[in-house]
């Protein structure tokens, strides 16, 4: 059991955190608000877990402006999707294992 | 078993979450419904002019015969293309507020992308049919490149937009070989199958 509970990632043991890489890893970039919006979080809830992911280099952030306001969009890594990949493959083999 | 069920539910959450940015989930049933309402509305224009009935009094008292047939026919076509359109892009920026997810998103570029390939190179084609006058292959044309319009972009919303792709594009090709009933075809793929579909995706996700 423990050697199967060692292939799931810490980072992602959050709910937010899975789920910000969960629509990253499907979406080419996705900027801040919509990603609020699909989360249903606050701004500072998805922040935070957002600096954590970028500490792991994760996810790389953008920051432009568009029509004169800042936009900050997000984009996963190679890193955070091999991450993540493996991650989902620890979560299925506990669950195969449990079976 | 703790790690179970938080494994089954961390699957769920991410299942979700991927489906919710790539998928345009707001598509509205009532969408489908009025499109098709449109759409038998033109067929029934087009049928009173090719059908040689008593033509519909235009609002100056001349009747819409006096129009060369082809230009009516042009006319009425746009006209059923924009309003369906239009109303099918309002009814889901409504669906899309009231749920909370974004009308313009990654997933809506995917989707009008594979929407609009194959309907484009349809639409070249039924100007080069219209050219050369072949009139009686254009309901058939439409159709059929509709269809796979369809298909191709039910990857990106919900499924059951494949099925209708399939659908439209068995009717298209029975509209070539019945060519002369090309008008009723297409009136039961642009218009009844929209509203029937349209129902069924209301049922089933909106209420």
């Amino acid at each position: 059991m423990k050697n199967i509970l060692g292939k799931l990632n810490p980072v992602f043991e959050n709910r937010v955190r899975l789920a910000i890489m969960s629509v990253l890893a499907v979406s080419d970039s996705a900027d801040f608000n919509a990603l609020k919006r699909m989360l249903e979080v606050t701004d500072g809830n998805l922040a935070t877990h957002m600096a954590v992911l970028e500490k792991h280099r994760y996810v790389r952030v953008n920051k432009e402006f568009v029509k004169r306001k800042p936009q900050t969009t997000y984009a996963i890594t190679v890193t955070g999707r091999k991450a993540f990949a493996d991650h989902v493959d620890g979560l299925e083999s506990i669950l195969r294992a449990g079976k | 078993m703790a790690n179970l069920d938080s494994g089954l539910q961390d699957l769920a959450t991410i299942r979700s979450m991927m489906e919710r940015s790539s998928r345009f989930l707001s598509l509205s049933g009532l969408s489908g419904v009025s499109a098709g309402c449109v759409a038998l509305a033109g067929a029934w224009l087009a049928e009173g002019v090719i059908g040689g009935g008593p033509g519909i009094p235009g609002p100056d008292g001349f009747s819409i015969q006096d129009f060369p047939l082809r230009t009516f026919l042009i006319i009425d076509a746009c006209a059923v293309l924009i309003l369906a359109l239009g109303l099918s892009v309002l009814f889901s920026a409504r669906m899309a507020r009231k749920k909370g997810l974004p009308l313009w998103g990654a997933a809506t570029k995917y989707l009008l992308v594979a929407l609009a390939i194959p309907l484009a190179a349809g639409g070249a084609f039924c100007l080069i049919l219209l050219r050369e006058g072949s009139f009686f292959l254009i309901p058939s044309a439409m159709l059929v490149f509709y269809g796979l319009g369809l298909f191709n972009a039910g990857t990106y919303t919900v499924g059951e937009v494949r099925y209708l792709g399939i659908l439209e594009i068995a009717l298209g090709l029975l509209a070539a070989v019945w060519v002369e009933h090309g008008l009723v075809f297409w009136a039961i793929g642009f218009g009844a199958l929209h509203i029937l579909y349209g129902i069924l995706l209301y049922v089933k996700y909106e209420r």
